[in-house]
């Protein structure tokens, strides 16, 4: 143990030598220092293209450039940079030599100045050109970003059949322009920071400053400050590096691939964090109703919403409870199952070799294991793969009398209730087991037990400081307009009052 | 945390390892029982009782059929267990739905007796009905047949449960009701009575009017055309048919009944106890004879008619009582004792004698709602 803790230390040791002596290195006024650094630097990297340039009626104005291949527009390379400092003939002044080439010379549309060669290394890593002037010690960041990204599609994971049905993609610029497309307003705050030591994903923290909670804000920069991880791939990482009570299979931080989602939630007064490279876009702080809540909903009539959102929370609570409910009164309380049904049942289950509550267990498990075998596999293989589970599962295990028919009927509510509510595919599958053992070892005790656990626990859960689910207190129409119900626009008056201070939505709404 | 969870994993396997499955019982390894009759065992000395179960292993999905187990003991309970010398399985009693009771055994032994079992054991329900054989034994009634239902027992629960809102022939008593009138100590119990009839040339069961108790005995039987009357007395009506005369010929109008209300109240003057029975009911035209509109003076004659029949017959059958029975079947000390307490502590020592001489005055209102006519 000792010896591997060691060496992981010289290697820690060194890795932050590197980085200390990268952030050291600064531009130099003289040219050949910096090409000499930039060579170095990215030895064995045969994507990274650099060029010299030299002006053609100013031979001492000596540039040079450096991009990424494969990430620039190289037509905007050679056009606005390449073509204007070879062929400028502009009276360029020597003391104020940048700003006069950004007035005077260049015509790419953003251009920044940098001192280090750190954040030289992060802009060509991203796609923009750097250029080095002889005589400066700085140098200049040019957007000459072009690289593919996936079209702007309807997410898989979220669909709606009514309201906007454009979804996030990968790049965050795109996202961003689709979030600030809906709100059109300067209160809209855009943030940008920098997570993961080697993948430096650019994130976006978006909120509106007169809404916004600022403890809930507070909390979420110092939460970030903590993270100390190498590569932000996806929204993933960051939740489960930040997110209140990690090891509870509930959800404290909303994820949504949509972006009139987030306009919606910046509008309540939450927080959005836009990753780089992820279509998925986190939400701070989380109500547990959100699980339940759909795009959907406020965008049909609201009689309809509250209908299909009343579905839903029922649906998860069969996912959950089926299986366990069956067990208890199968094999514990048998009084609870009306006559006629009980002979059936009871026939049904006459030489079944199985006992019920292993019979259970392994439906349940097949069903999963279908489950999964249908998202990975290929499109192609799918009807095979209907026919085997329907057929064979379904119709003639029973008919072999290998399991009894009620126990299908159980898994298939189970399994299509469970698909009702995506959000909490990680709590319906551990929770269903669960319930489903303590009825099996104490019947309907058990399963009460089990169902107290579950609601103490997600009583205790908080999203950032705000508690995630609240019973009774003030019940009065504006604190539930949003919950079991959707109440109709023209009444939400206020904003959710455990978010945000500033509850006014509407003129002269008070209540 | 880790630790935490590690610990709480061993503590439940410890968990499993010291309850076992707690009350673990498959559902084949029960036999259900859905109706029970009980009568005289042959030496005189204690029980014979019939059980019917539901027969899993000839049961299939398009008919379930039934059999029936017999037994003999000196104690219910007792013959209950010996039933078990014959079947693999243990009997389960969440779903017996009715006890039959032979006419020897209700008339030799009181109705407490019996009850007492079925409400101290944990398995069956309060709700469990009882019913009177008419027959020579009460197992008569479980080798008939059945059209409809699948288990005589679950079919006697059917028609007794309905019978106040379709037909009023019978009063049906819980046994928790039963238990409670016992307890009233002067009140009477009623039961329904069942018998044997042929249905299509197989024998079938048929309720047949109330079996009346006293002291928890049974005495005698009454038949349902008289039966009727004893519901409307006793506030037991939720429907059915009620079928007067137009003229002076055979009844052949029927009004059936949507709702109806009695309310019994009781003056003590001069010693003396006066009860007054105020039926109100509200009634469909529902056969006529004649399908035509019925005049509006036609309509309150027919009302007339049908209150005054309602009068009469109401007032013989508690008269009837009185005299024959002398068996409070109507209540009359529970309304006495829940309106005037102190009056009752005094009548309560001559309540036989005070019962067959009080004088009951019945008020009744029909009102015809409804004529059902289209034009």
């Amino acid at each position: 143990m000792s010896l591997f803790k060691k060496k992981e230390k010289i290697i820690e040791e060194k890795i932050n030598q590197f980085n200390e002596s990268l952030n050291n290195y600064i531009i130099s006024p003289s040219l050949d220092v910096n090409v000499m650094i930039i060579k170095q630097l990215f030895i064995d990297n045969d994507t990274i293209i650099s060029r010299s340039v030299v002006n053609n009626f100013d031979k001492s104005l000596q540039f040079y450039i450096i991009y990424r291949e494969g990430m620039v527009d190289p037509t905007i390379i050679s056009e606005t940079i390449i073509k204007q400092l070879v062929l400028s003939n502009a009276d360029i002044s020597k003391n104020n030599l940048l700003d006069s080439l950004v007035n005077q010379v260049l015509i790419t549309n953003e251009t920044r100045k940098i001192s280090s060669m750190k954040e030289v290394i992060e802009n060509v890593c991203y796609g923009d050109t750097v250029l080095f002037v002889n005589g400066c010690d700085k140098a200049l960041v040019l957007d000459t970003k072009k690289f593919q990204t996936r079209a702007i599609e309807e997410p898989q994971n979220e669909k709606a059949l009514n309201g906007p049905k454009e979804g996030f993609n990968e790049y965050l610029l795109t996202n961003l322009s689709l979030i600030s497309r809906k709100l059109k307003t300067n209160d809209l705050k855009m943030k940008y920071l920098y997570l993961g030591q080697k993948t430096n994903t650019k994130c976006c923290i978006c909120y509106l400053d007169s809404i916004v909670n600022k403890q809930v804000l507070e909390e979420l920069y110092s939460r970030l400050d903590k993270i100390d991880i190498d590569g932000i791939i996806d929204a993933n990482y960051i939740n489960e590096s930040i997110k209140d009570s990690p090891y509870s299979l509930f959800q404290t931080m909303g994820f949504t691939e949509k972006p009139d989602v987030v306009a919606a939630n910046l509008l309540e007064g939450k927080i959005a964090i836009i990753i780089d490279g992820s279509p998925i876009v986190i939400t701070i702080p989380y109500f547990f109703v959100e699980n339940f809540q759909n795009s959907d909903d406020y965008y049909v009539n609201f009689y309809y919403a509250c209908f299909t959102r009343i579905i839903r929370m029922f649906g998860f609570f069969l996912a959950i409870t089926v299986p366990a409910f069956y067990i208890s009164i199968v094999a514990y309380h048998h009084e609870m199952i009306p006559t006629s049904l009980f002979i059936n049942v009871t026939l049904e289950r006459q030489s079944v070799p199985m006992p019920a509550a292993a019979e259970a267990i392994i439906m349940l498990l097949l069903f999963d294991i279908l489950k999964e075998t249908g998202v990975r596999m290929p499109t192609n293989i799918g009807h095979a793969l209907s026919i085997v589970g329907a057929l064979v599962i379904g119709q003639s295990a029973v008919e072999a009398k290998l399991v009894a028919a009620p126990m299908i009927i159980v898994v298939a509510l189970t399994g299509i209730t469970s698909l009702l509510v995506p959000k909490m595919n990680a709590g319906i599958i551990y929770l269903r087991y669960v319930l489903l053992f303590l009825s099996i070892i104490l019947g309907f005790y058990g399963f009460i037990l089990g169902l107290a656990c579950i609601l103490i626990h997600i009583l205790n859960l908080r999203s950032f400081g705000i508690p995630q689910l609240t019973l009774g207190g003030k019940t009065n129409y504006q604190a539930i307009k949003d919950t079991l119900f959707r109440g109709p626009w023209s009444k939400m008056k206020l904003r959710p009052k455990l978010v945000t201070d500033n509850q006014q939505r509407m003129k002269g709404g008070n209540n | 945390m880790i630790k935490k969870i590690i610990t709480i994993i061993y503590l439940l396997f410890f968990s499993l390892l010291l309850s076992g499955c707690w009350d673990y019982t498959s559902l084949d390894e029960i036999t259900i029982v859905s109706g029970m009759a009980i009568d005289q065992s042959e030496d005189k000395k204690g029980y014979h009782v019939s059980l019917e179960i539901f027969d899993t292993t000839e049961s299939n999905k398009e008919k379930i059929k039934t059999a029936i187990i017999e037994s003999n003991g000196i104690t219910l309970f007792d013959a209950i267990r010996n039933a078990k010398k014959k079947i693999t399985n243990k009997l389960y009693f969440a779903n017996i739905a009715v006890i039959i009771v032979s006419e020897q055994v209700a008339k030799e032994k009181n109705i407490g007796e019996i009850i007492d079992w079925y409400l101290r054991d944990a398995e069956h329900r309060e709700t469990l009905s009882f019913v009177i054989s008419k027959e020579k034994t009460a197992k008569d009634l479980l080798n008939t047949k059945s059209s409809t239902n699948n288990a005589i027992g679950l079919l006697i629960k059917e028609i007794v449960t309905e019978d106040q809102t379709v037909t009023i022939s019978v009063i049906h008593n819980e046994a928790y009701k039963i238990y409670n009138i016992l307890n009233q100590k002067k009140e009477s119990l009623v039961l329904p009575a069942f018998r044997v009839t042929t249905n299509n040339n197989e024998k079938a069961v048929e309720a047949d009017g109330l079996a009346i108790f006293k002291n928890g005995k049974l005495i005698d039987f009454i038949d349902d055309d008289k039966s009727k009357y004893i519901l409307f007395a006793n506030n037991k009506v939720k429907g059915g048919i009620l079928t007067i005369k137009k003229d002076n010929n055979i009844d052949n109008i029927s009004l059936e009944i949507t709702n109806s209300k009695t309310k019994t109240s009781f003056t003590y003057k001069n010693n003396q106890l006066k009860f007054f029975i105020n039926i109100k009911t509200n009634v469909i035209v529902g056969e006529y004879g004649i399908n035509d509109e019925i005049p509006y003076k036609q309509i309150t004659k027919l009302e007339k008619i049908a209150a005054n029949k309602l009068n009469k017959e109401v007032t013989e059958i508690i008269k009837y009582v009185q005299e024959k029975y002398n068996s409070d079947i109507f209540g009359f000390s529970t309304i006495i004792y829940r309106k005037d307490p102190k009056l009752w502590k005094k009548l309560k020592k001559d309540w036989d004698k005070i019962f067959k001489n009080i004088e009951v005055e019945v008020k009744s209102e029909v009102k015809i709602i409804n004529t059902s006519y289209i034009k």
